[in-house]
């Protein structure tokens, strides 16, 4: 019995960590699979990779771009392993593009005012509302003390006011993954609300 | 004394009530940490055994990875207006450029609109141009507040994209620019335009058909 113990204990644990290694390398197949899809059939795409904390927009298997995220967390159930669109962007400061007056281009280079939207003019707080009942919440770490209040009404938000919003949409059999994004600072949520045009399909690594 | 019953009664259930419905919507809401470590897998591959799916992995990477470009690559990064010349993976220049602005045009016949925005995607180097002139589309004029003409030899201007001229198709370029004060900003009209020295090694360097990738 004293030696049939530890046999018994070695194949067990040989046994998890073989099905630990099936279920990394499963996950990995359907990764690399969508991957493959999306490069071959999208000129861009981006990776939330939720285990490295990092977004990523790669073409063709390259990566042109990568965010480091400074704080991440999720509520509800994992989304899908499998390319999701973004359906649109939503913030509360949309960017607005600049009106060309005919004949009022040509101006004094002294009193040259640039009428472009630049990176300056994006949004540092806002929402990518994905395909699958998915919405990912970006925003920078609060600094001084209106983003501080602002920071705080999320907090608020996202321990009451989203909890309660899934649960009533887990009775309407609609639940939503949800996951927050902090970024340490805003010129980089800026930045991937440029990277990210409408319509851009991506996946969300777990 | 029997109001203050009640009060205490009602007190407790609301109490109740709220730990309850507390409970309820946390146990709905929280990350399911199993559903979010693991997939949702075929069954069909579930039968494939952990070595056969890791030399699949294998392959299916070096597919992946065949997909990229081979030799030279052009990245430009539209939101920081910033332009890197690649080889193999490696960073031969990085320049600074001036990207679209974003604005917006409406002929005042109405029929036409154009949006002043640095295409994005994957795209390749289709020709080169050694002191290029410019066909000013009719875009140019309506901006100028003036009317397209209808003769093709009045709309090319020379020096205006500068000395070399790299086409990536739609009548977009990476060009060299008059205003280079301005680079590092978005106000072209889609066009990628790059200073004198940079774009000269661009010229000499990226062969016609070397990719193209605008983010």
């Amino acid at each position: 019995m004293r030696r049939i113990f530890p046999i018994l204990l070695v194949s067990v644990l040989a046994a998890s960590a073989s099905a630990q290694d099936k279920i990394s390398e499963l996950k990995e197949n359907r990764l690399v699979k969508e991957e493959l899809a999306l490069a071959k059939n999208s000129s861009l795409y981006f990776v939330l990779d939720i285990n490295n904390k990092t977004i990523v927009i790669k073409a063709k298997g390259i990566t042109l771009k990568e965010w480091k995220i400074g704080k991440l967390r999720f509520w509800g159930s994992a989304p899908p392993l499998s390319a999701l669109t973004v359906i649109r962007k939503s913030s509360l400061i949309v960017p607005q593009r600049v009106k060309i007056k005919p004949g009022e281009a040509e101006q004094d280079s002294s009193s040259f005012e640039l009428d472009a939207l630049e990176l300056k003019d994006m949004p540092a707080s806002y929402s990518l509302i994905l395909e699958g009942r998915t919405v990912v919440y970006i925003r920078p770490r609060a600094k001084n003390i209106g983003s501080r209040i602002g920071s705080f009404g999320h907090f608020l938000n996202w321990y009451i006011g989203l909890p309660l919003k899934n649960l009533w949409l887990y009775i309407k059999k609609k639940p939503l993954t949800m996951i927050d994004v902090i970024f340490a600072d805003e010129k980089g949520a800026k930045s991937l609300y440029w990277a990210l045009p409408d319509k851009i399909k991506g996946l969300i690594v777990r | 004394m029997k109001i203050r019953k009640i009060l205490l009664l009602a007190g407790s259930i609301s109490l109740g009530g709220l730990i309850g419905l507390i409970t309820i919507t946390y146990s709905v809401s929280r990350p399911k940490a199993s559903s979010w470590r693991t997939a949702l897998f075929n069954a069909a591959e579930e039968t494939k055994p952990a070595a056969k799916l890791a030399s699949e992995n294998r392959a299916l990477k070096r597919n992946l990875g065949a997909l990229g470009p081979r030799g030279y690559a052009i990245l430009i990064d539209s939101a920081e207006n910033k332009l890197y010349l690649m080889k193999d993976g490696k960073l031969l220049r990085e320049a600074v450029v001036s990207c679209g602005s974003g604005s917006i045009l409406e002929d005042p016949g109405g029929k036409r609109m154009w949006i002043f925005d640095t295409p994005r995607g994957e795209f390749f180097i289709r020709y080169k141009l050694k002191d290029p002139d410019w066909v000013k589309p009719d875009w140019a004029f309506i901006e100028e507040g003036k009317e397209p003409p209808r003769n093709q030899a009045d709309r090319v201007e020379s020096g205006t994209l500068g000395d070399f001229a790299l086409g990536f198709g739609d009548g977009y370029f990476i060009h060299g620019t008059l205003y280079t004060r301005l680079l590092g900003r978005n106000v072209t009209h889609g066009c990628v335009r790059v200073g004198d020295k940079d774009l000269e090694f661009i010229y000499q360097t990226a062969p016609v058909g070397t990719k193209i990738y605008i983010y």
